[in-house]
């Protein structure tokens, strides 16, 4: 049986390919158009909305070759060792997090910038800071009260 | 010959003025950007819109105040988590 060799150039190309197509799908979220919204008119008032976009990400490829050694005999011949292998692999990952940030707004009485606060986000934030404090305080209590006793 | 794209950059772009009555506004974003061979990334807010209004120019910025509060609630935790170090490790040498 014969197999066919691994074409490593035409992986790598693809490989390439593949982190290119990445790497412009993440730097795409630079751009000013990833921030603003298209404007929006409603009657006399235009508005555009504005959100901060955060977007990361990995990836990797390696290429390998080998012995792989393979044993083969006919009846009555010596062993052969055919020293052929190799692999390709790659992968990677990676997020995108858009958060609204405020509201422009341009009508007859100006242009006005309305700011998003992000409630839920704060609360969990300030019960985080809230348990921190409280534990701050009772490990400076129970310091006090061992001393004190 | 191939040209060299910093592995950092701090960018600013501004969107294609918008044209409202006799206003013109021009919506400005700063992204922060690191390029590295496995990868990368991006971190893109919205800064400032510009007013254009009879030759006049005005910069309206854009605050993000759920970003401050963030940042001042991680700094009264980090505080406090100092305090509270500093208070264990005193009471230990005492």
């Amino acid at each position: 049986m014969s197999e066919q060799p691994v074409d490593m150039d035409r992986h790598y190309t693809r490989a390439e390919e593949i982190v290119a197509e990445l790497g412009e799908k993440l730097f795409g979220a630079a751009r000013n158009s990833a921030v603003y919204s298209q404007p929006i008119t409603q009657g006399d008032i235009l508005v555009i909305t504005a959100a901060e976009v955060v977007a990361g990400g990995g990836y990797g490829f390696a290429a390998g070759m080998g012995p792989r050694q393979r044993a083969f005999a006919a009846e009555g011949e010596e062993t052969k060792k055919e020293e052929t292998g190799a692999g390709v692999g790659g992968g990677g990952g990676g997020g995108s997090n858009a958060r609204p940030v405020a509201v422009v707004e341009v009508g007859t009485q100006g242009v006005q910038v309305h700011p998003i606060i992000d409630r839920t986000k704060l609360g969990i934030a300030l019960f985080t800071t809230l348990g921190a404090m409280c534990m701050a305080f009772m490990r400076m209590s129970r310091g006090r009260r061992e001393m004190g006793g | 010959m191939k040209k060299s794209i910093p592995i950092l950059q701090w960018r600013t772009a501004e969107a294609e003025p918008i044209q409202v009555g006799d206003r013109r506004i021009t919506a400005v974003s700063q992204a922060l950007v690191l390029r590295l061979p496995f990868g990368g990334f991006v971190w893109n807010r919205p800064a400032w819109v510009t007013v254009e209004q009879g030759g006049q120019l005005r910069r309206i910025w854009i605050i993000d105040y759920t970003r401050l509060i963030l940042w001042g609630l991680g700094l009264l935790s980090l505080v406090f988590g100092l305090l509270a170090f500093e208070g264990g490790t005193k009471n230990k040498r005492r």
